[in-house]
């Protein structure tokens, strides 16, 4: 008998899994191999020990206890759907078509309307058209001196009158 | 009609047999009929129980670890397809459920250990001196609880599931190949490489 995987064997043999022939081989074997005869020792043992544990029983509770838990927790129902895969694919399909018509559509009205088009002439009234991002230092100064000058013109009419 | 011709025609009334009564069960289950779980924990109970026992080896751990897998089983019936028998469905939710219970309790040796190292009070500190949970006293444990236990914790996770499956369950090796998506040569060897490992640390620790 080969020792290269012997204890598989050896394993076997314990567990009945061998056939007759090989039984005799390994019996015959056995008789002039004490290492063989050695491991074959220890394997009973552990063999011993995988015997107790596979007649391990659940405690007699068992049964009960986890019908009491089975109570506590609701199954998880599947989600009804309301539309079928195919439903869904074309409903989907629409969807993407209003989306790019949509977006189509907001291109060009930006893009050939006033919208967003930079005036070519400035409104002769310096103040009305005053904004704090538009102008900066100079013209800044120049809006309010013409703002507060108009202010002023006006208040010097009302007074007039 | 030869003895050969007869026993093969029993085994297959028989596989049909078992067929029927597991579509049965099944459609039981599938209406969440109390009795089909009844019976369903009733045929498995055993079977789920051995195989969380040799996986975590650990009896406490086992059983509870057994009850989340009926419980599990009756939270998503609904889901299982029919692509496997039911019983590799259930040994597949009993293995992932197990190994999941050995990754929380590996976590959970960190903690303790962090706890030993670095304890909030001195209180706790006295504490953890007088119940020590040292590599020393873990290893006196483990060995108290048995010396193949602990081989078997050691063994590579899919050498360990594959052992288990076999020796505690003598699951042929097509269903063993079928509960952890391997192939047949595989499951054949990882037995294999299982039962030299764990004869070569056994024999080791006989030596000591």
């Amino acid at each position: 008998m080969k020792h290269t995987g012997h204890n598989t064997i050896l394993w076997d043999y314990l567990a009945g899994n061998t056939g007759p022939e090989e039984n005799e081989r390994i019996e015959d074997h056995l008789k002039v191999c004490s290492a063989c005869r050695k491991d074959l020792a220890e394997l009973e043992m552990l063999e011993d020990f995988f015997s107790k544990s596979r007649a391990e029983k659940p405690s007699s509770q068992f049964m009960e206890n986890t019908m009491l838990k089975l109570e506590e927790k609701k199954p998880i129902q599947p989600v009804e759907t309301v539309f079928t895969r195919h439903e869904l694919y074309l409903i989907g399909r629409k969807l993407a078509a209003v989306i790019v018509i949509g977006l189509v559509t907001g291109v060009l009205l930006v893009r050939f309307s006033s919208f967003g088009v930079k005036p070519e002439t400035q409104s002769q009234d310096i103040a009305s058209s005053w904004s704090y991002e538009t102008m900066t230092g100079e013209e800044d100064l120049i809006a309010y001196e013409s703002y507060f000058l108009t202010q002023n013109s006006d208040k010097n009419e009302n007074q007039d009158e | 009609m030869g003895f050969d011709h007869w026993f093969f025609l029993t085994e297959v009334s028989n596989n049909q047999n078992i067929r029927m009564q597991e579509n049965e069960l099944l459609s039981g289950l599938i209406q969440n009929k109390q009795e089909a779980f009844r019976h369903l924990i009733e045929l498995y109970q055993d079977k789920i129980f051995r195989v969380c026992n040799g996986l975590l080896q650990n009896r406490e751990d086992a059983e509870e670890i057994a009850q989340d897998v009926f419980i599990e089983v009756y939270r998503s019936i609904q889901k299982f397809k029919g692509e496997s028998s039911l019983s590799t469905w259930l040994y597949r939710i009993a293995v992932n459920k197990s190994l999941n219970r050995i990754k929380q309790n590996k976590s959970k040796n960190w903690l303790v250990f962090v706890d030993v190292l670095f304890p909030h009070s001195e209180q706790e500190a006295v504490k953890n001196r007088s119940f020590s949970v040292g590599p020393d006293k873990i290893l006196e444990r483990k060995e108290s609880e048995g010396v193949v236990g602990e081989i078997l914790n050691r063994l590579p996770e899919n050498q360990r599931i594959a052992f288990t499956l076999h020796k505690y369950e003598d699951l042929p090796h097509k269903q063993i190949a079928e509960i952890m998506s391997v192939s047949i040569p595989s499951v054949e060897s990882l037995i294999f490489r299982a039962k030299e490992n764990i004869k070569k640390k056994y024999s080791d620790k006989l030596k000591r």
